[in-house]
């Protein structure tokens, strides 16, 4: 087997250790301040990840993060202890992105009505430019369904039952998206590797 | 293949698969950047601060709902004595004309679907609850099952009479149906539901069928047809009006959200 392959073992690994947050959820409910702190201090920012969108700035992002952590803050009594934290988290937080999303479009659209706006230019490939940014680029060409199940996969790094639990959707369907957005990254870096060889 | 260790997320690739990773840039690529480890967002200064204050605000000790097979068995009694107390009121007359093998056959199949519907509503209003069937399948084998039950097991009449004479148990259902739902309402808000469409759905489909379970043991015309059209017809009114009721609350939230 070739050296590389053993670069191929990995397995994805958590970014957040689940049991440590089930405990703090339950410290949380029980109106524990310092609970509350750690909670917000570990998941703000992979909730900031999952909540950027293409078209938002930072501060729109930030104002999403705040509605999520609301949202968060008003459904805690619906936790279970024996249910996993992160797709109650992530559930509320998808909505969230869901409703920012809807608000932006119809923002936008009214802009448009009035003036007509120059054509956002393309974000050039930099010499240089690393796989990971490009393929973090070419999720923003995912539809917003494969987009966020992947985002949820990477990001996360839950497994395919908890996508499924925090898309209220089921494992088959989850994997479906999965499959599909890892064709199209896969056809959208072909085709910049026909590019970069004509070129 | 590597899409199937991707779902696994990752593990030691056999050796095939694994020479194939390493000889294709665009395979080794995903199957790096997918599993790899993300670098952390830098946030805005304060960020986390200012949410932990707001947070703080309105920090009080919460019990957590109760399981969803207790919500569930809670929605079905409530479902079970809505149904008794107006099957009282308007009286049995449906449930006396039915013969033994008509009155097994709706009962199992209305009692199936009230419970679904439960566990359902139960699934939704917890974020994060693993579903194991969509809710269109769950309607969809309803209406199957009614229609097949109906057609099967009940007698057929001509068809001007079934349209003349069936608006009226529409009409009642439909008067049944708005309380009701308004109930389910009330109680679903206790939990947390992510989306106002998905849960005016599961509402109207809820009244609906509480509305359909009360005309189908009241109403005397049990002829095929009509309990298929009218009876049927409630159901579906109820499915879409609460859909439409969740799309509109969900756009005066947005507005009130923005101000």
């Amino acid at each position: 087997m070739p050296p590389e392959t053993d670069r191929y073992r990995g397995r994805r690994r958590r970014s957040l250790d689940e049991e440590a947050l089930r405990q703090l959820m339950i410290r949380y409910q029980q109106a524990d301040p310092e609970a509350a702190d750690e909670l917000i201090r570990k998941l703000t920012p992979v909730l900031f990840g999952f909540l950027s969108a293409p078209s938002a700035s930072r501060s729109d992002t930030e104002d999403l993060v705040q509605e999520c952590w609301l949202r968060i803050h008003k459904s805690r009594h619906t936790y279970r202890p024996t249910e996993p934290v992160l797709p109650w988290i992530f559930a509320i937080a998808r909505h969230t992105s869901l409703d920012g999303y809807r608000r932006r479009r119809r923002v936008e659209s009214r802009e448009v009505k009035t003036e007509r706006l120059p054509e956002r230019a393309e974000m050039p490939e930099l010499p240089g430019m690393g796989l990971k940014d490009e393929l973090g680029r070419y999720l923003n060409q995912l539809p917003n369904s494969q987009r966020e199940v992947i985002l949820l996969l990477k990001v996360t790094g839950m497994s395919l039952e908890e996508v499924a639990r925090a898309t209220s959707s089921t494992v088959g369907a989850v994997k479906q998206k999965a499959h599909r957005a890892y064709e199209k990254l896969r056809r959208l870096l072909g085709e910049t590797d026909g590019f970069r060889r004509k070129s | 293949m590597v899409d199937r260790f991707l779902d696994r997320g990752g593990g030691k690739l056999p050796g095939e698969l694994a020479d194939h990773v390493a000889d294709c840039a665009r395979c080794r690529g995903l199957y790096g950047w997918v599993l790899g480890p993300e670098t952390p967002q830098e946030l805005p200064n304060g960020v986390s601060e200012r949410i932990s204050a707001e947070v703080k605000k309105s920090l009080a000790p919460v019990k957590p709902l109760p399981s969803t097979g207790r919500l569930a068995a809670r929605f079905v009694g409530i479902f079970g004595v809505l149904v008794a107390v107006l099957v009282a009121l308007f009286g049995p007359g449906g449930a006396e004309r039915m013969s033994g093998v008509q009155l097994a056959g709706v009962m199992t199949l209305l009692l199936a679907a009230a419970g679904l519907l439960a566990v359902f509503l139960s699934w939704q209003i917890v974020p994060g609850s693993l579903r194991r069937i969509p809710l269109s399948w769950l309607l969809g084998a309803f209406a199957a099952g009614f229609a097949t039950v109906v057609a099967l097991l009940f007698p057929w009449e001509r068809i001007p009479e079934v349209l003349l004479a069936g608006w009226v148990c529409t009409y009642h259902g439909a008067l049944i149906a708005l309380p009701v739902g308004a109930v389910t309402l009330i109680l679903a808000l206790r939990g947390a539901p992510p989306s106002y469409r998905a849960l005016g759905a599961t509402v109207g489909a809820v009244a609906g069928l509480l509305s359909l379970t009360v005309l189908q043991f009241t109403c005397e015309n049990q002829h095929a047809g009509h309990l298929l059209l009218w009876h049927g017809g409630v159901l579906a009114l109820s499915l879409a009006a609460g859909y439409a009721a969740g799309w509109a609350a969900e756009r005066v939230a947005a507005r009130r959200r923005r101000r």
